[in-house]
């Protein structure tokens, strides 16, 4: 791969890139390519900022706690002892969360305040209440303590499993399931009362309470959640390709 | 945060969170299988199980899914264009990764190893030269004897003059964001006075660890930081920092966020005029520091 490499142009030394697996991609960091953690962010800084953004609740605390992380993973990532670590979208998304962690504890004494969600497509029509949904959502997250909310925003809202996350928060999977726990226990009052207005949301029994459960269901298992998240969804990451 | 009475209330409802532990899996199973046959007479409870679980639904419906925005994407490129490109040669060089993109090949990275022990020998050696942990005794005489901004006052803590040495403090600080960047000056001078418990350990005489110094390193038994004023370890995690052999500027043992915690000062590749401030955990995990700062050099 690297025999023709100075024959080729730029572009065809991004598509080379584009072809190497990420950890392959650190090596090549860690050897002096340049072009190697170029292609590393472009693969998944828009999975980054997305955690980013909904773990900090701000869009500068995002940006900034982005740019630190990337940073300080561009030098981390020329050191040899990163080799042969865990998955390297796992070790993006701890050094990302942990910025945002550090950020948000900082700022903890000012109050959250909602994004305006410049990225929601405005559209009309039924996806206006989609666009409504997702911003009651966004604003929810963003009442929670910052711990639960990085561990519903990774297991829930990005789908990671509850081991993975617990590399991402360097903590106990146990601690990941009682964060998310709590997390939605604050939650509920909130959806109960998105519900509420709407009748037929859920299915009732003609008293306007809907009828009891066979069972609990399972959080632990995604696939099982009568929300029904995709199978898929427990895997966002991994290594690419 | 709950707004239900708990099991055991008069009404007996199950509360949010009780409600959210059994779903994880986090219920002992006597009291698991109690509430599981509450819920299934109870419609209220019942309903509040049902939006539970739907809740990772309802976050999922607003995941991201569109690109990062233009102006955080260009501002990440330009910090990382700003970075030194990575030397294969082990020689940190100043080029943009625009500009170091037009190079090629770029070597195999057989270079790191080697440029470890490189690291590695000059810790370790600028270590010995200064007897290692210099002590918050030191740094209490350093505070007293040096004024701010000179050269550390080395024959107070017993060390051999050496231009590659660097002072290590224990100061058992709780740094901050603000506080540590406001110490640099004193960092780099080694006059930092010890705090808390580091006076009390720098009074301790049966403190064992470094006898040159007469310091104390009690105090560095109580932190677990303590270790990066160890050699090796302090090689291992500088070489997590820098790329290419380096010798810090100055080490302090203390905390962050009450935490115990090592502060790392180091030259700024291609920079003379900026040191980079690092916090590290006690364990300094590759990648994973817990502050950096650039700042001027006093």
């Amino acid at each position: 791969m690297e025999e023709d490499s100075a024959d080729r142009s730029d572009s065809a030394d991004r598509s080379d890139s584009a072809d190497r697996s990420d950890s392959e991609l650190v090596g090549a960091h860690a050897a002096g390519d340049p072009a190697a953690f170029g292609e590393l962010v472009r693969r998944h800084q828009d999975r980054l900022w997305a955690v980013a953004l909904r773990t900090t609740g701000n869009r500068d605390e995002a940006a900034d706690a982005l740019q630190d992380a990337l940073v300080k993973a561009f030098r981390a990532g020329a050191s040899s002892a990163f080799r042969g670590e865990a998955a390297v979208t796992t070790w993006l998304h701890r050094i990302v969360v942990n910025a945002c962690l550090d950020r948000a504890r900082r700022r903890a004494v000012r109050p959250t305040v909602p994004l305006p969600d410049h990225d929601l497509p405005a559209r009309s029509g039924d996806a206006i209440s989609a666009r409504e949904t997702a911003l009651d959502v966004r604003a929810a997250l963003a009442t929670l303590p910052v711990e639960q909310r990085a561990a519903l925003v990774l297991v829930d809202m990005y789908g990671w499993s509850v081991e993975e996350a617990a590399l991402m928060l360097e903590c106990p999977s146990g601690t990941v399931k009682s964060r998310c726990a709590r997390g939605r226990a604050r939650l509920l009052p909130l959806l109960r009362a998105e519900r509420r207005p709407e009748s037929g949301t859920e299915p009732t029994d003609g008293s306007g309470n809907p009828g009891p459960p066979t069972d609990v269901p399972p959080q632990t298992s995604p696939a099982a959640a009568p929300g029904g998240r995709a199978p898929d969804r427990a895997t966002p990451g991994g290594e690419q390709p | 945060m709950t707004d239900r009475p708990l099991v055991g209330d008069p009404a007996g409802h199950l509360d949010a969170e009780t409600l959210s532990n059994l779903q994880e899996g986090l219920v002992l199973p006597e009291a698991a299988e109690a509430a599981r046959d509450h819920l299934h007479g109870c419609e209220s409870c019942a309903a509040d199980a049902h939006t539970l679980a739907d809740i990772s639904q309802w976050l999922s419906s607003a995941a991201d899914t569109g690109q990062v925005p233009v102006d955080v994407a260009q501002r990440i490129a330009a910090a990382l264009a700003a970075e030194p490109a990575v030397s294969p040669a082990g020689a940190a060089t100043v080029t943009p990764l625009e500009t170091a993109s037009t190079r090629r090949g770029g070597g195999v990275p057989q270079v790191r190893g080697m440029r470890f022990l490189q690291a590695a020998a000059v810790i370790v050696i600028a270590l010995a030269g200064i007897g290692i942990a210099v002590s918050a005794q030191r740094g209490a005489n350093d505070a007293a004897t040096s004024s701010a901004g000179s050269a550390p006052n080395r024959e107070s803590a017993g060390q051999t003059a050496d231009s590659a040495t660097y002072p290590v403090t224990a100061s058992n600080r709780d740094w901050t964001q603000d506080t540590v960047v406001a110490a640099v000056p004193e960092l780099l001078a080694g006059t930092l006075a010890p705090t808390g418990a580091a006076s009390r350990a720098a009074a301790s005489p049966e403190a064992g660890g470094d006898q040159d110094s007469g310091a104390t390193p009690r105090l560095l038994a109580d932190n677990d930081a303590a270790r990066l004023a160890r050699g090796p370890v302090l090689a291992e995690c500088v070489g997590t920092l820098y790329r290419g052999p380096v010798t810090p500027l100055a080490v302090d043992i203390a905390r962050w966020k009450g935490a115990p915690a090592g502060v790392i000062v180091l030259p700024t590749e291609g920079d003379v005029m900026t040191v980079d401030v690092y916090v590290v955990k006690p364990s300094c995990p590759p990648g994973d520091f817990l502050f950096f700062a650039r700042q001027a050099r006093p």
